[in-house]
């Protein structure tokens, strides 16, 4: 378990649109690293803002969030140096080849010096067939693009990864090889946080899981603590609430 | 079930943002146009008159026959159609040297223009994703899942896409009327509405053609962002290329003398080839005479000749004979030479109207050529009206001169002494030169092709599309 | 930053359809038009080697233009022939063809192929730039990353230009080498460099509209909201603004119709022969007369007709369109300012004529000198409105790219 500095951290994070809808209420939240944290939560809880959040897509109402110690709405770009992101359902970049749309993202993120077995070497590890490395990515399924969008995560090496619903539309065998690569990057000491509908795969992977309703964080637990509760049930319960309350 | 699908076509496109933005776009456009054509046209009026007048006034102090041609020519006055449509009556004027260069530089947008250009491309933007935008949105999928005939799908859509598409610009083109209409000095007769009624069909037919060929690009691309290029593309070629190109491509299949050429010839014929000819002749004639009287060989000075004739009624037979030799030789080349002249004129107009006729033919590929023929000959602005009022113009130059003749005649009979063809006469009694329209059934024959062929278009992108979508994989 | 994403759009469209679509139109119009607009001035050539005046002849004539070729602007009526006299100044040789589906159509040649197909290409590289990056989720991914939005935006802008600009010059300069060989088409040091500045302008053209459509594409959220935009964008930029601007300008200016001044030439020539023909006054006094009338009719008629053409001037810039073909038919020689310099040159021609006829009415005119004109030296068509044209086509380019930078910073790219 990691004992260090967080390298994502939510501080009192608020937002509030300009039609009103509150979509985020005093978050807070970190994720240290070699920790995996799942932020799990309905349609419309607030997950996809607070990546948004983090990656400076829009700006907060009120609060920061801090990318390695630095605050990313202040030095957006020194921050962004630090965090990877996995979108959700991305089509990348139809007409090149997957090692082509690795080659562009990588020089983005920085890396400029690579060569195509380094390539290679991550998209294998990502268990994306051969075969694909110099296949048009228009023709690739929703399972190969995702890998490829991991793939494009890890070339960056940065010590956070951000990751929007990236279970959604796998297949069982898929989503299994994604949690080993996660089980993976964990280990290197990575700071993962992803936002998830998918509670087995959440129970599996995450080191804390945190319940988000209507904005706020209302529920965070351990892996440990999840041993002895039932975190479906938990969840469940949750929702049902939520809809009553509405 | 047809009319479900077409309401919604209806419906989807009203809605639409293209929609909302084409009606703006032609509601600006439209009127603004006629606008400023129909104050244009008004001026034009006023300054017709304006000349009327000074002319009048000039003529009754100068007007005398020797160059009264320069003065008196048949002009064809601004129509009430000019409000909408410009065809060859711009004001391209090459043969004055004070001429106004700008309409060659910024040519005039007129209603036929609006509609030509703006209006197909338009037709495109609203059929380029109709077939293949549904398959992106999964819904032509559902539709056929619903148990849908292809063949019903295909033909609503072209009906309720061309409805649609028709109400933006019939809108349009009742405030560019009320517009006109508003405007008192513009005196639009029942002829005049036939026409424009016409024209307005002539638009219908236009407008579902491009959409159904918008559809047919639609039904053989499977994403929308390569059937918009396709359109444009297609678009690009037949309505700004190909007509541009056609006269170029005739002129390379089927070339003519150019006129500087021709007039050339023209001038090479009638003077020196005559002279040579006149000369030719001369001498021929003359050695006959002077076989027959030897005293025309003598070289005499001409006041010696004189007295020879006054005193030698042979000799004055002679030289007489030799007078109208040597006249009768000249006419004789002038009538060669002239007969030679019309001959080569006849050839070069004959090859022009050749070169015009492919040109027009290879210009009718692009729809928009067909169209434009169509409405300027509808409204009298076109070709079929420039060889329309050469015909009465000439009917009036012949009138004219006639009448001319005879007061001349008139005139020497009661004053022989004056030299009428150069003292100014009045002449308030003169034929006018009247314009009228060719009567408008006269037109509609010359565009009935031009309709058909717009009808035959419609007809084959609409069977293309048809089979095109009843292949198309919807998966 | 910025090259690592010039580079992907270079290789983006190098590896796209609409690439293809695009640079196949685009050659084979460049070709077509300069292969018919070649024919077409030879042929106006080998008319005027038979209209070119005899030594004595008051004919004044300006051979056609070699740079009509890419400009054909007013060439065909500056290289009309003009008979010029005391009666005043008569087309003698016209209008080349008779052949009238000419008149309908515009002219096909390089300024018109720029104006309207460039134009349209380089919207359809732009439009999409933002709005399908949004769509496609790719545009998050790329601002994941060190990358501000202001490179991003640069980036693509560049990216872009390139892919068009280059495909762009090899075609013309391949189409230029091939008429280079004609030996009938002939270019003098002057008119090369006419021609390159003639190509910068189109570069400058090209830029603008790419800045437009990048402007437009992030003002919307989806594709097809661009693409709608900037088809009408594009139809009213090209093809409504600059001739409505013309037209405009006539309301407000009054300027006599050709007919009008035409006839009333006509009337004074013939009163002027009437009087002389009663015995009024003598031959030279009528011949001074005619040609003072005649000298207030144009006078007046340049007057008016000067400021019909600067109002529509700045009427019609409001499309950067009109600008670019004022600044390219001026460069080529072609254009209104030319023409009325030519017609100037004209009308000082027959004064001296008229002046010589009346000073020694029986010298004869064969040794009157020929009528010469030499085009106005470039660097007063750059003073006398080209390079302000120019310049506001790339002011507006420029505008429209710091427009669409303060738009693309409030994108909202979820």
């Amino acid at each position: 378990m990691a004992t260090s500095q967080p390298i994502l951290k939510a501080d009192d994070l608020s937002m509030r649109y300009e039609d009103g809808v509150l979509a985020l209420d005093h978050l807070n939240l970190d994720v240290r690293p070699g920790e995996v944290y799942c932020l799990l939560g309905a349609n419309g809880a607030g997950k996809t803002t607070t990546i948004n959040l983090f990656l400076n897509f829009i700006p907060p109402t009120t609060g920061t969030c801090f990318i390695n110690g630095i605050d990313v709405t202040k030095d957006p770009l020194e921050a962004k140096k630090y965090v990877a992101f996995v979108s959700e359902n991305v089509m990348l970049y139809g007409n090149f080849t997957a090692r082509q749309n690795l080659d562009f993202f990588a020089k983005l993120g920085g890396k400029t010096a690579l060569a195509k077995n380094d390539y290679y070497q991550v998209m294998r590890r990502v268990s994306l067939q051969e075969k694909a490395f110099d296949q048009r990515v228009k023709n690739f399924s929703k399972g190969m693009r995702q890998k490829l969008g991991i793939s494009i995560a890890i070339i960056k090496d940065a010590p956070a990864i951000l990751l929007d619903e990236p279970t959604s539309g796998l297949d069982p065998k898929a989503a299994t090889e994604f949690l080993e690569i996660m089980a993976e990057l964990k280990n290197e000491g990575k700071a993962i946080l992803m936002s998830t509908h998918d509670i087995f795969r959440a129970k599996e992977i995450g080191d804390r899981v945190g319940i988000m309703r209507e904005g706020r964080l209302v529920m965070e637990r351990t892996r440990e603590e999840l041993q002895h509760e039932d975190l479906n049930k938990i969840y469940i319960d949750y929702m049902k609430s939520a809809e009553q309350a509405t | 079930m047809i009319r479900t699908i077409v309401r919604k076509e209806i419906l989807g496109n009203i809605l639409s943002f293209r929609f909302v933005v084409t009606l703006a776009l032609l509601l600006v456009v439209v009127p603004v146009t006629t606008f400023v054509l129909t104050n244009d046209y008004l001026k034009k009026v006023g300054d017709a008159s304006l000349r009327q007048a000074e002319t009048e006034t000039y003529l009754r102090s100068y007007g005398h026959f020797n160059r009264i041609g320069n003065i008196l020519k048949a002009a064809e006055p601004p129509i009430p159609f000019n409000t909408l449509v410009r065809g060859l009556s711009a004001d391209v004027n090459m043969a004055e040297f004070d001429d106004d260069p700008l309409p060659v530089m910024f040519p005039l947008v007129d209603l036929v223009f609006v509609v030509a250009v703006l209006i197909s491309l338009v037709a495109l933007i609203f059929a380029y994703d109709a077939v293949s935008g549904e398959k992106e949105d999964g819904t032509l999928k559902l539709m056929l899942a619903n148990g849908l005939a292809r063949p019903k799908v295909v033909l609503a859509k072209v009906a309720g896409g061309g409805l649609t598409l028709l109400v933006p610009f019939l809108m349009s083109l009742i405030v560019g009327l009320l517009v006109i209409l508003v405007h008192p000095g513009v005196d639009w007769k029942a002829a005049d509405w036939g026409a424009l009624g016409l024209i307005t069909l002539g638009t219908v037919l236009y407008v579902m053609l491009f959409y159904a060929l918008g559809v047919l690009i639609s039904a053989r691309h499977h994403a929308s962002s390569a059937s918009i290029m396709t359109s444009l593309f297609v678009w690009v070629l037949l309505v700004l290329v190909v007509p541009s190109l056609s006269p170029y491509i005739a002129s390379f299949l089927s070339p003519t003398p150019s006129r500087i050429q021709v007039e050339r010839e023209a001038e090479r014929l009638g003077d020196t080839e005559r002279d040579d000819l006149g000369r030719k002749l001369e001498a021929e004639r003359m050695r006959e005479l002077v076989a027959k009287y030897p005293v025309l060989n003598e070289r005499l000075s001409e006041a010696d000749q004189k007295r020879l004739m006054e005193r030698d009624p042979a000799a004055r037979e002679a030289f007489e004979a030799a007078t109208k030799a040597k006249q009768g030789a000249w006419d004789e080349a002038n009538r060669v030479q002239g007969d030679k002249i019309d001959a080569v004129r006849k050839a070069a107009d004959q090859k022009v109207k050749a070169q015009t006729e492919l040109a027009r033919m290879i210009s009718m590929v692009s729809p928009l050529a067909v169209f434009t023929y169509l409405a300027t000959d509808l409204s009298s602005t076109g070709m079929r009206n420039e060889a329309y009022f050469g015909r009465i113009a000439g009917v009036w130059d012949r009138a004219f001169w006639d009448y001319a003749r005879k007061k001349i005649a008139d005139l020497q009979a009661r004053d022989p002494a004056t030299d009428w063809w150069n003292t100014p006469v009045d002449m308030s009694d003169r034929p006018r030169f009247v314009y009228t329209e060719e009567a408008l059934g006269g037109r509609v024959e010359a565009t009935m092709p031009g309709f058909l062929l717009l009808l035959g278009y419609g007809l084959v992108f609409f069977a293309l599309a048809y089979v095109s979508f009843l292949k198309y994989d919807v998966r | 930053m910025t090259g690592t994403i010039a580079r992907k759009e270079i290789l983006a469209n190098l590896l796209s359809y609409k690439f293809y679509v695009v640079i196949l139109l685009a050659a084979f119009l460049v070709a077509t038009s300069f292969f018919i607009m070649t024919r077409d001035y030879k042929e106006r050539l080998a008319d005027y080697s038979l209209i070119r005046p005899k030594p004595g002849e008051p004919i004044a004539v300006n051979p056609p233009n070699p740079l009509s070729i890419f400009a054909k602007g007013l060439d065909e009526a500056m290289a009309r022939s003009f008979e010029v006299g005391p009666t005043g100044i008569t087309v003698r040789a016209g209008q080349k063809s008779g052949n009238t589906v000419f008149a309908f159509f515009p002219t096909p040649d390089f300024l018109y192929i720029v104006r309207v197909v460039l134009s349209l290409v380089a919207l359809l590289f732009g439009f999409d730039q933002v709005s399908r990056e949004k769509e496609g989720g790719t545009l998050r991914l790329i601002l994941a990353n060190p990358a501000s939005r202001g490179t991003v935006l640069l980036g693509k802008w560049l990216g872009n230009f390139v892919s068009l600009a280059v495909p762009f010059l090899l075609v013309t300069a391949l189409g230029i080498a091939v008429l280079g060989l004609d030996p009938a088409v002939r270019f003098s040091a002057d008119q090369v460099l006419r021609l390159a500045l003639i190509l910068v302008l189109t570069l400058i053209y090209i830029a603008f509209f790419l800045s437009l459509g990048i402007l437009v594409s992030a003002l919307t959220r989806r594709v097809s909201s661009s693409l709608v935009i900037l088809l009408f964008v594009w139809a009213l930029l090209v093809f409504v603004l600059p001739n409505l601007g013309t037209l405009v300008a006539r309301q407000m200016v009054d300027v006599p119709s050709v007919r009008a001044l035409s006839e009333k030439r006509q009337q004074v020539w013939t009163r002027e022969v009437l009087l002389r023909i009663r015995g009024v006054g003598d031959w030279a006094s009528h011949v001074k007369t005619i040609s003072a009338e005649n000298d207030a009719l144009e006078a007046d008629y340049r007057v008016k007709f000067d400021r019909l053409v600067a109002l529509s001037k700045n009427i019609n810039r409001v499309s950067p369109v009109a600008s670019f073909i004022y600044a390219a038919t001026e460069i080529a020689g072609t254009g209104i300012g030319e023409e009325g310099a030519l017609k100037k040159e004209v009308v000082r021609y027959k004064n001296g004529l008229i002046d010589r006829t009346l000073a020694s009415p029986d010298a004869g005119i064969s040794d009157y000198p020929a009528f010469r004109y030499s085009c106005r030296p470039l660097d007063r068509v750059l003073a006398g409105g080209a390079l302000f044209d120019a310049a506001w086509l790339a002011v507006c380019g420029i505008l429209f790219f710091a427009l669409s930078y303060f738009v693309f910073v409030r994108y909202d790219v979820r």
